[in-house]
């Protein structure tokens, strides 16, 4: 039986499709989303869009032909480029190819005059901008014809002296018919044709992977980033379980240390092993050493100690909450330690080790300071694209982005295949007790004792050795045994004001993170809108596949004209802050959020709350404490920002970073004040660190601390 | 009419609530007229969707199609910041951060009141669910009955015209549910305010409410008093979820049902009435089953197979073929031992239509 439906029924249907619309556009929270959304977008993807076009776009390039006073013609093959091509067609005549086609023919008529018969195209039309200037646009194709003309006085002094001097003749175009003109032009000079818009080719990427150096910058990043988390996996993941697992002494000051060291400002290591086993470093001059630690094989052993608190603090969380009922029923059944331990224990942990282990992969592959300040012709990738990208001379933007994409793709495809692997590996798993902790025997005792302490010694020689040396005077960039305050006194006296900076810029960043970063993580964890929410999603975990380089490099190709130009001032310091650390805060705040049992905000609502009342008088004050030191977390990260920074910084909103880098850099820089001013930080860093940890009062604070 | 206008309690009226979630009928077609001060149970495992049915009435999830009328006003698509509904969570929902004051005082804040009023009112409403002088606590420091006092205190202050409640008692241990539960029952009954209450604990239901409903995948089973659906439930599913019972599969004509080895079970009035003649099962509850003597009316003989003394109640079972035994509670003592013949009489009974694929437990 067939039911018709009534007109009236339909319309019913209709406006009640267009009142839950309505609905929706009175929930402020969807509203919040929607604005959040284009923001990130712009912040985010349109930055890392601009990368990935500016790699595939070149300009269609030209080429030059070079006259003789006498009348010859030539194009210098050398000065044929991108897509145009001219070939010699008989005596004097010249055919210039577009894309393989024949664009238009130039036929030498007498010195000074050339004839340009067009193929193809039938319009054209030539405006004179100079004397020696000229723009030709032939169908919709512009070309800018320029003369160099050599000096006369260098002419007729130079070898070919002899030769009677020209006169100055302007570029000139004449008009034969609809399909051809003479240009006139001093003999002698050269003639620059040039098409400079921009065409899609993916040129830049043979070029990139032909050329050795380039793929050697690849590779070496590679090599960095694997032999990195390998070792500080080894080491993070082998001390985390014997710390899990047995009652070691000092376990609970070597946790603080080790979560001190994972947040240690990122070129410090480098810095610091420089001066020691530098080519000029403090042991390489004592001890006549035939040895640096400047080249892969030193970035490797810095960022390990650099990354390996990483993978021990999220490993020693995996360990610790697996059910220990679980090895128990494990052992019960008649597997042995050794078996329990391949079966049970490392595939509960494996996603928390992973996890560590991706993080310092990542940390490893992006990280610009370390390399650059051991050697800033270090070829990796993150250096190789600032290079490029910032070089005064013979810098490459093409390169750079090409680099930067490159960049892009291998971060996407180790994010993705992390994700894959906790989406098929993740087991909940509610602990109902924690394992008691089991005494250690004595050789084990004496053991760990031993290796820890060599672990943390590694870990903490940097700072150590920049405290040390922020005492001492330097002289011609080598430190000497003389005891000064001076370091201090300059640094204080002459970059006072970039603490200020860096406080200014770093709490505005921090505040939005924080404040953006609420919202999101409350709409993620509590709304399920269609499409806004998983959009929201993916987006935060955008800035993990951008470097920093990457993405200063991306906001500097979006913001460098008008309307919103921003480069060089201290707001696009404050979005590139934002965008990096904008998911760790969302993150804490996530997991601030989850403690939050949605009953106590229906409680509200129930009683009478709107959703903004409800979210500010319930839900904000219950996460209050986690908002605290999530933002002081995120502040702290942005103080030890470097990557970004030094692309952006411009003076005078110079952050400390970025006066460190200038000073341990550049020759004959002020080496002392980058060591005072390292001090400096660390103190600004970890004073604050401990007043945190202090608070939250558990070692487990580890795992927040990890998030970062 | 506006909702906050209500004064006193209200008539709430469900029509046609359905509420999809994915692939699963969380409620399915649900209509139910509630009357003014009733206090109406939704009961039934868990999954059933009565916690989703709750709420839909509280206005915390929308439904796909039908409406809700509180005194034939729709409400279907006001918030529940506008509805003006009490509610009370099964995890109390109190705010940790706040003092029990501030956690009942809430709602009046918001109302305007002024700080009078509300000092009174709070100190009037927690004095009603008996908790005088706590108000500087923090819910911390309470006892989880305690919690879930204040929690209903915070949900009464406002006077709203219904209240609900989501298995308020089920995170308390067993004694203070049933103290806490007549608690609730004497406050209801003194606002005689409109209450909704969820649970899966029959006990609990048949206790505290006027009528019940018995839900099972989102559709309603069976609505009525709980001693209608005690003795005369609608189908197996509600027969065996409010209580222990034998259940008999037999044949179903004229008004007469065939079980084997027993003598025939007649349709009496109120079970059994408007059952599909076929196959059907007749539920005996095991206290309506007595001993008989032979020359008495009996339904079935057989062997006694086990005698247990719980407290006070005698649990026998009776093997009345190789397949069928029989379940009997008695405050009695019948004075019967292990292998002993005996003659049952079943006082009560009810007729249900078999389904295919219903267990029976």
């Amino acid at each position: 039986m067939k039911v018709f439906r009534a007109p009236a029924v339909e319309a019913g249907v209709f406006r009640g499709i267009a009142m839950r619309f309505l609905n929706k556009l009175k929930d402020p929270w969807i509203i919040f989303s929607a604005i959040v959304l284009l923001v990130l977008v712009y912040l985010m993807v349109v930055p890392a869009a601009r990368v990935v076009m500016a790699s595939l776009t070149s300009e269609s390039g030209g080429f030059q032909l070079a006259t003789k006073a006498e009348g010859k013609v030539n194009a210098a093959p050398e000065t044929i480029k991108g897509i145009y091509d001219v070939v010699k067609d008989g005596i004097g005549k010249l055919v210039v190819t577009r894309k393989g086609r024949e664009f238009f023919r130039i036929i030498n008529v007498e010195p000074g005059k050339l004839k340009v018969d067009l193929v193809e195209q039938d319009t054209f039309s030539a405006e004179s901008i100079s004397p020696s200037d000229l723009e030709l646009t032939i169908g919709d194709v512009v070309i800018q014809i320029k003369q160099e003309v050599m000096s006369t006085f260098t002419f007729s002094a130079g070898l070919f002296g002899s030769k009677k001097q020209q006169e100055f003749r302007p570029l000139q175009c004449e008009r034969i018919d609809e399909r051809s003109f003479y240009i006139t032009y001093t003999p002698g000079a050269y003639l620059g044709f040039k098409d400079s818009s921009l065409t899609f080719s993916p040129s830049n990427y043979t070029r990139f992977f032909s050329r050795r150096s380039y793929v050697l910058a690849v590779r070496n990043s590679l090599i960095v980033t694997l032999m990195t988390s390998i070792f500080a996996t080894l080491l993070g993941v082998s001390l985390a379980y014997f710390y899990s697992k047995y009652d070691l002494p000092m376990r609970s000051t070597v946790i603080s240390l080790t979560t001190l060291a994972s947040i240690s400002p990122p070129f410090l290591g480098a810095y610091a092993w420089r001066i020691l086993l530098g080519k000029y470093g403090v042991f390489t001059r004592l001890l006549h050493l035939d040895f640096s630690i400047v080249g892969v094989h030193g970035v490797i052993w810095v960022i390990t100690w650099l990354t390996f608190p990483l993978v021990f603090l999220i490993s020693y969380d995996a360990f610790t909450s697996i059910d220990p009922s679980l090895k128990e029923v494990s052992m019960s059944l008649g597997a042995n330690r050794w078996r329990t331990f391949w079966r049970i224990e490392v595939p509960l942990a494996m996603p928390g080790i992973l996890t560590g282990l991706y993080m310092a992969a990542m940390t490893a592959f992006v990280d610009f300071g370390t390399p650059y300040i051991l050697s800033p012709d270090m070829k990796v990738l993150p250096v190789l694209v600032y290079n490029e990208f910032m070089n005064e001379v013979g810098a490459n933007p093409t390169i750079a982005s090409v680099g930067s994409v490159v960049m892009i793709l291998i971060a996407s495809l180790s994010l993705t295949a992390q994700r894959i692997y906790l989406a098929l590996k993740s087991f909940a798993s509610v602990s109902a007790y924690r394992a008691l902790l089991v005494k250690p025997w004595r050789s084990l005792k004496l053991m760990m004792g031993c290796f820890t302490s060599l672990v943390l010694t590694m870990a903490f020689v940097p700072h150590i050795t920049v405290l040390i040396t922020s005492f001492l005077k330097w002289t011609a960039g080598i430190v000497t045994t003389q005891f000064t305050l001076a370091n201090y006194l300059r640094a204080f006296t002459r970059e006072s004001y970039t603490i200020g900076i860096t406080f200014f810029i770093g709490t505005i960043a921090s505040v939005i993170a924080i404040a953006v970063g609420v919202g999101i993580a409350y709409v993620i964890v509590r709304k399920r809108y269609v499409f806004i929410t998983d959009a929201l999603n993916i987006l935060i975990m955008v800035p993990y596949i951008i470097p920093g380089t990457v993405l200063a490099i991306g906001l500097i190709l979006l913001f460098n004209s008008p309307p919103l130009q921003l480069t060089g001032t201290w707001i696009i310091l404050v979005i590139a802050y934002f965008v990096r650390k904008l998911p760790y805060s969302v993150k804490a705040v996530e997991s601030n959020l989850y403690q939050v049992h949605p009953a106590l905000e229906e409680a509200a609502m129930s009683l009478g709350a709107k959703p903004i009342r409800t979210f500010t008088s319930i839900t904000l004050k219950l996460i209050a404490g986690g908002l605290v030191s999530g933002a002081t977390l995120t502040f702290l990260q942005i103080m030890t920002e470097v990557s970004a920074t030094v692309v952006l910084y411009k003076p005078p909103w110079r952050p400390m970073t970025a006066v460190i880098f200038e000073n341990a850099m550049r020759a004959g820089a002020d080496y002392g004040v980058a060591s005072a001013m390292t001090v400096i930080l660390m103190m600004l860093l970890y004073i604050p660190l401990y007043y945190l940890t202090i608070r939250t009062r558990k070692v487990r604070g580890g795992q927040e601390l990890a998030n970062f | 009419m506006q909702i906050s206008e209500i004064k006193g309690s209200v008539t709430v009226k469900l029509v046609d609530i359905t509420k999809t979630y994915g692939s699963v009928q969380a409620v399915d077609s649900v209509s139910v007229k509630i009357k003014k001060g009733e206090f109406l149970t939704l009961l039934g495992p868990s999954g059933c969707g009565k916690t989703t049915l709750l709420r839909i009435i509280g206005g915390f999830v929308r439904p796909d199609r039908g409406s809700v009328y509180f005194n034939e006003v729709d409400v279907t698509n006001l918030p529940p910041w506008e509805r003006n509904v009490g509610f009370v969570f099964q995890n109390y929902a109190l705010w940790p951060n706040m003092t029990v004051f501030d956690n009942v005082a809430y709602g009046l804040k918001l109302r305007k009141l002024s700080r009078s009023e509300i000092r009174e009112a709070v100190e009037r409403v927690l004095e009603l669910v008996g908790l005088p002088n706590i108000e500087d606590k923090y819910p911390g420091e309470l006892s989880g009955g305690m919690q879930q006092r204040v929690a209903l205190a915070r949900a009464l202050v406002i006077n709203p015209p219904l209240l609900l409640l989501d298995e308020p008692l089920s995170n308390l241990d067993a004694k203070l549910r049933v103290s806490l539960r007549k608690e609730i029952r004497r406050i209801q009954k003194q606002l005689s305010i409109t209450a909704i209450y969820v649970t899966h604990d029959q006990e609990e239901a048949f206790d505290i409410s006027d009528r019940v409903v018995v839900l099972k995948n989102g559709k309603v089973q069976q609505i009525g008093r709980p001693d209608e659906i005690y003795k005369h439930p609608v189908n197996l599913f509600v027969a065996d979820f409010v209580g222990k019972a034998n259940y008999l599969r037999g044949h179903l004509v004229n008004d007469v049902v065939q079980v084997e080895g027993f003598q025939p079970l007649k349709v009496n009035a109120g079970s059994g009435a408007g059952v599909r003649e076929g196959e059907v099962v007749v539920v005996v509850r095991p206290e309506d089953v007595r001993f008989a003597s032979e020359d008495e009316t009996w339904h079935c003989k057989g062997i006694v197979k086990d005698v247990s003394f719980l407290g006070g109640l005698k649990r026998i079972v009776v093997s009345v073929s190789k397949d069928v035994e029989i379940l009997l509670e008695t405050l009695e003592d019948p004075s019967v031992t292990l292998d002993m013949p005996v003659y049952l009489r079943f006082e009560r009974y009810a007729i249900v239509p078999f389904e295919e694929g219903e267990v029976i437990a």
